[in-house]
Order: structure tokens, then C-alpha cells, then sequence
């Protein structure tokens, strides 16, 4: 047997990533393209009601801005999320394709972690920063187009704005002190969000769409083809199953009115604590799923064969598995 | 060098079992032909030895690891060239200097060699060449690789006939002692020549698995017009001349291994070959 050695190597970690970025650049110079025009669609679109909605409530464009910011910050995570949704499980796949790339992939000598961790840098780095690059320039596009056609329109960029409007509160709480009430332009605008809770929501909203992007990741592990579309289908259905048992064990109108909403609502208003328990276990049962779905996409990565075979379960055998998983 | 112990794999959705109990091993410094029906799992085994495919029960050990592994010390000693194959739109230029770092004993020169043998350069575009040009380019890229073990999955289908003659002759510029080929194919004909060793199987069973000295030594390939008595013949198929027969070689006589004529009286008269070749 030669010298070469069989733990993990940065030298052949990079020497897989530039393979692979060289073999597949046209594929994804498409992939960024896709998420630039889909970012463009959607900040032109968006030009038209901004201009419109401040013209008929009389605000400035800017200041109008700041406030679609804020109401929309959902939105343009749920747009940004989706896009980048989809550029990841397409980006999963790429290596296994078809039979004559899985065969190159699999063949190529590296271990498996160098080769996961190579998918995993396209899958979040890449696909993240060309989000952010993709938006970046359809910004600039959107205000090219804004300073040609003569129309009234928001000149600045997306990122800083949101990031901005996101933070300002919390900004201005720090210069209060740190905890309590939040104060903008001498208002008190959220009176119930504590220092605590924000950083919370925050951590939830950033470990969520990391959970969510596992679950597409795991998707892209066992489909080779339409990961995506079949990952949302499996999401669901497991979803209306567990609906389904929780309905079947609790009736569904004292689950939903006297159960759901006073109860909510009965911690909110008096127990904070425990909110922000409820949100810390929240997190913790986001970033457990994560490391979950992490995990189990390794394992269905490190035994991908060259045609598509469910090796979910060791070899074939779910005590293997197991045993495997145990040692 | 390569062993595989009580082999089990079928695949999925398809209850029938490709590979039970099988057992066979590969030595170095041979190359070995790979001979078998359509169906009975030729492929198969070049994946499953590779590590393309993960059996169900048994081992795949190459010199002493498991290639489920998928150990780069593993990976870089082997090299499989698939019957169907997919490249990057790349010159050969590039992918060699992009992959040739995954295998330490990568020759250029030898690479330019090979080339030159097919009348190709490395400057070409895999994209831009046929099938067959394709097909020649990686196997000039395969052998430059210089690993132990090299598996070739019908090397010779989609290529010219002056190709098929370069090819074997490629084959056996670039074979050395510590190298094994295991030659997958149905076009027995054109790399009759070059085969140490054969292996024929038919699902689970091994049929034959000799050397072709000593396949030679047993066996004795002629030719008889019609008129000529064949009895005591192993087995006997008509031909243009009369007949092709295979007798016992009990007289050490010397004759040229007939592969095509081997290959079909092994699975005519199976019991007898493997008594014979016990």
C-alpha cells in the first residue's frame, strides 16, 4: 500500500473543492445567475408599490423604505430563503447527477469528511455569498434602473437597510441600558421586547432557516433528482402526520381555542421567563435537529453509491446501522 | 491483492440476487479477463470491487482494506473505466493537472505517450472528441495514473478497428509486474492476446478461473475438417472449416487459446471444465 494518508487533509480538502469548482462552473455561474435575476424580479416589482404606497401616504421614498423594511423583513427572508433553498439542493446533487459523475465523485481519492466538507463549503459559503452577491448587484441594477427610467425610487442597498431596521432597536436599548424598554426617536415602539427576547427571536429566526437549509441538505443527500420539490413534499407530508396524531389525541377545538391561544397568551403577558425558556428550548430543539440532519446527511453522503440506492440503514441492514452508529 | 469473501449484493427493487456466497481473488502482475453471459453480473463485480457498490454481506479487500472505506490510500491506487462515462468540458491538459495530484505516481510523459499512440494531444476538449476518441483519451489518462489495480468495463466497444490493435498494444506497454488489469468484455477477440489470466462466471458460481498457460497446458484448440472423428472432445461447435474442438491436452501439445470456443464450452459443458480445472 503507498504512503498516503488517510485522515483528513486541507491540501486534498481544497484539491476536491477546486475539482469540483472547475468541473461544474458553468452549472453554477447558472445557479447565481437564477438567484440575481429571481433578486432583481423581485426589487423592480417592489419599486412600483414603494413609489405608489408613498405617493398615496404621502411619506418620502426613504422614509417609506425604513418602514416596507420592517414589515416586510418576513418576506424578504421567505424570497431569500427560497432562493437560496433551491440553489442548495440543486448545488447537493451536482456530484451525483448522473451514473458517469457519481462513478468520477466516488472514485475521486479523498475520505468522505474532505468530500462532504467540500459539498457543505458550496452548499452554505457559496451559496450564501452568492446570495449576498447576487443581491448586491441587483441592487445596483435596481438602481441603475431607477436613475434611467426617471422615476422616484429608493436609492441605497438592501442588506445594510434591513440590517439596519432590524438592529436599531436593539442599538437603542443598549444606549438604554441594556435591558427594557426599546426607544426610537424618543417612542417607545416595543414595549414588550426585552434585550433578552430580541437576541432570542434573532437566534431563532438564524437557527431556523439553518435548520430548514439541513432539511434541504438531507433532501439533496438521498434524491438525485427534483430533491427539492420531493424534500417540501416529504416536510409536509411528516408534518400533517404529526397534525394528524396530535388532532387524533387532542380534539381539535380545545387544542386550537382553549388550549393554544389562552395559553399563549397567559405566558406572555405575565411570564416572561418562561417565554424566553420556551424560546431557548426552541433553539435548542432547532440547533439539535440540525446537528441531526447534519449527520445523517454524512452518513447517507459517506455510503452514496454510483447509482441511486436508499443506504440510510448501514448495509442494508438496519442493525448495521446502528452498530455503526454506536461504535 | 484483491480478495472477495462470500459475496452478497442484489439490488434494489429487484428481488433475484446478482452475487451469493461468492468468493474469487485477483492476484498482481496478470491481466485478467472478465468473461460471462449478459446479465450475470460482470459489471456488477468491477463496481462492487471498486466500492461503487456496497454489498449486502461479505468483503471486498484490497490488499487488506475494506474498499467500502473508501480510503484515499485505496482510491488512489485503483483506477475503473466504466463502460459509460461522463467527462468535464475540459482539455485533457487540465484534468490531468487538476486529478493528477490524487495519484502519486502520475506520469505526464506517459500520458503524452499513450496520447500519441491514439494520434491524440492533450490540448483537445474531452467535449470535442467522439466517444471512441473519448473513450481512448481516459484510458491513455487511466493507465498514466500508474495504479495497482486498474478495472476496464468493455474497453474496446466504440472503437475502430486500427484502435482496438493500439489499444492492446497500449495494454502492454504500460503493464508491469506489480500492476493487475481486470478486463471486462464480450469482444473476446480483440484482447484474446493479451490475457494472463480468465475468469468466467455466471452469477454466484465461478465457471473457470485459471491462467491461460495453464488453461493451454489442459486444454488443446483445434481445428478438424467434418470427416474427422470428435470423441473424446470436451467440446465440439461447427465451423467453416468442419469443426472447432477442445480435447484434453494429454500429450502437452502446444496451440493457440481459442477464448470465443473456451468461453462457449465452459457454458456448455459446465460440469466438466470445472471438474477439469478443480
Amino acid at each position: 500500500m503507498n504512503t498516503i494518508n488517510n485522515k483528513f487533509s486541507f491540501a486534498r480538502f481544497a484539491a476536491v473543492l477546486k475539482c469540483d469548482l472547475m468541473e461544474n462552473w458553468v452549472r453554477y455561474v447558472g445557479v447565481f445567475a437564477i438567484l440575481f435575476f429571481a433578486n432583481l424580479a423581485y426589487q423592480l416589482t417592489d419599486i412600483k408599490d414603494v413609489v405608489e404606497l408613498s405617493t398615496l401616504r404621502a411619506l418620502p421614498v426613504e422614509e417609506y423604505m425604513r418602514q416596507l423594511a420592517i414589515d416586510c423583513v418576513p418576506l424578504f427572508y421567505g424570497v431569500l430563503s427560497l432562493s437560496l433553498m433551491c440553489a442548495a439542493a440543486d448545488m447537493t446533487t451536482v456530484p451525483f447527477r448522473t451514473k458517469g459523475h457519481a462513478t468520477n465523485y466516488l472514485m475521486m481519492p479523498a475520505t468522505n469528511m474532505e468530500k462532504f466538507l467540500s459539498r457543505v463549503f458550496i452548499n452554505v459559503v457559496m451559496v450564501i455569498v452568492m446570495a449576498y452577491v447576487a443581491l448586491f448587484l441587483a441592487d445596483l441594477a435596481r438602481m441603475l434602473y431607477v436613475a434611467i427610467s426617471d422615476i422616484e425610487g429608493f436609492y441605497g442597498f438592501t442588506v445594510p437597510t434591513v440590517w439596519n431596521e432590524l438592529f436599531e432597536p436593539l442599538r437603542e436599548a443598549y444606549k438604554n441600558g441594556g435591558v427594557g424598554y426599546v426607544i426610537v426617536d424618543n417612542e417607545i415602539v416595543r414595549p414588550e421586547w426585552e434585550m433578552s427576547m430580541a437576541i432570542m427571536a434573532v437566534a431563532t429566526l438564524v437557527l431556523s432557516m439553518f435548520y430548514v437549509h439541513s432539511i434541504i441538505f438531507l433532501g439533496g443527500c438521498i434524491w438525485r433528482k427534483g430533491a427539492l420539490l420531493k424534500t417540501i413534499f416529504m416536510v409536509f407530508m411528516i408534518a400533517f402526520l404529526i397534525i394528524w396524531v396530535i388532532a387524533q389525541i387532542i380534539p381539535s377545538e380545545e387544542w386550537i381555542e382553549i388550549v393554544f391561544y389562552p395559553w399563549v397568551e397567559s405566558v406572555a403577558e405575565s411570564e416572561k421567563e418562561f417565554m424566553r425558556f420556551v424560546f431557548l428550548i426552541t433553539n435548542v430543539v432547532f440547533a439539535t435537529f440540525t446537528i441531526l440532519h447534519w449527520w445523517l446527511s454524512y452518513r447517507l453522503f459517506s455510503r452514496k453509491q454510483m447509482i441511486p440506492r436508499m443506504h440510510l440503514f448501514g448495509s442494508n441492514h438496519p442493525h448495521h446501522f446502528f452498530k455503526k452508529a454506536h461504535s | 491483492m484483491l480478495k472477495i469473501s462470500d459475496l452478497a449484493f442484489s439490488y434494489s427493487g429487484n428481488g433475484c440476487k446478482v452475487f451469493n456466497d461468492f468468493s474469487l481473488s485477483f492476484e498482481k502482475g496478470s491481466v485478467y479477463g472478465l468473461l460471462g453471459l449478459n446479465g450475470t453480473g460482470k459489471s456488477t463485480l468491477l463496481y462492487l470491487l471498486t466500492g461503487l457498490l456496497r454489498p449486502q454481506q461479505g468483503s471486498v479487500l484490497y490488499k487488506g482494506e475494506d474498499v467500502q472505506k473508501r480510503l484515499p490510500s485505496t482510491l488512489s491506487d485503483m483506477f475503473i473505466v466504466p463502460e459509460e462515462f461522463e467527462l468535464p468540458k475540459m482539455s485533457i491538459k487540465r484534468y490531468a493537472a487538476l486529478h493528477a495530484g490524487f495519484y502519486p505516481r502520475f506520469s505526464y510523459e506517459q500520458l503524452q505517450k499513450n496520447l500519441a499512440m491514439f494520434g491524440l494531444d492533450d490540448s483537445v476538449v474531452f467535449n470535442n472528441l467522439s466517444m471512441g476518441q473519448q473513450k481512448k483519451a481516459f484510458m491513455c489518462y487511466a493507465l498514466a495514473t500508474n495504479t495497482s489495480l486498474l478495472v476496464m468495463d468493455e474497453p474496446t466497444n466504440g472503437l475502430d478497428i486500427p484502435s482496438k490493435s493500439e489499444f492492446r498494444r497500449l495494454i502492454a506497454s504500460n503493464m508491469t509486474d506489480d500492476k493487475t488489469i481486470i478486463i471486462s468484455t464480450h469482444q473476446v477477440r480483440d484482447i484474446d492476446s493479451l490475457l494472463d489470466h480468465i475468469v468466467i462466471i455466471d452469477g454466484s458460481q465461478v465457471l473457470l478461473n485459471a491462467s491461460s498457460d495453464e488453461i493451454c497446458r489442459r486444454l488443446l484448440f483445434a481445428e478438424q475438417p467434418i470427416s474427422e472423428p470428435t470423441d473424446g472432445a470436451l467440446f465440439v461447435q461447427p465451423s467453416v472449416a468442419g469443426n472447432s474442438v477442445i480435447l484434453p491436452n494429454e500429450f502437452d501439445e502446444e496451440s493457440r487459446l481459442n477464448l470465443e470456443l473456451l468461453f462457449n464450452g465452459v457454458l456448455a459443458e459446465r460440469e466438466r471444465f470445472m471438474e477439469l480445472f478443480k
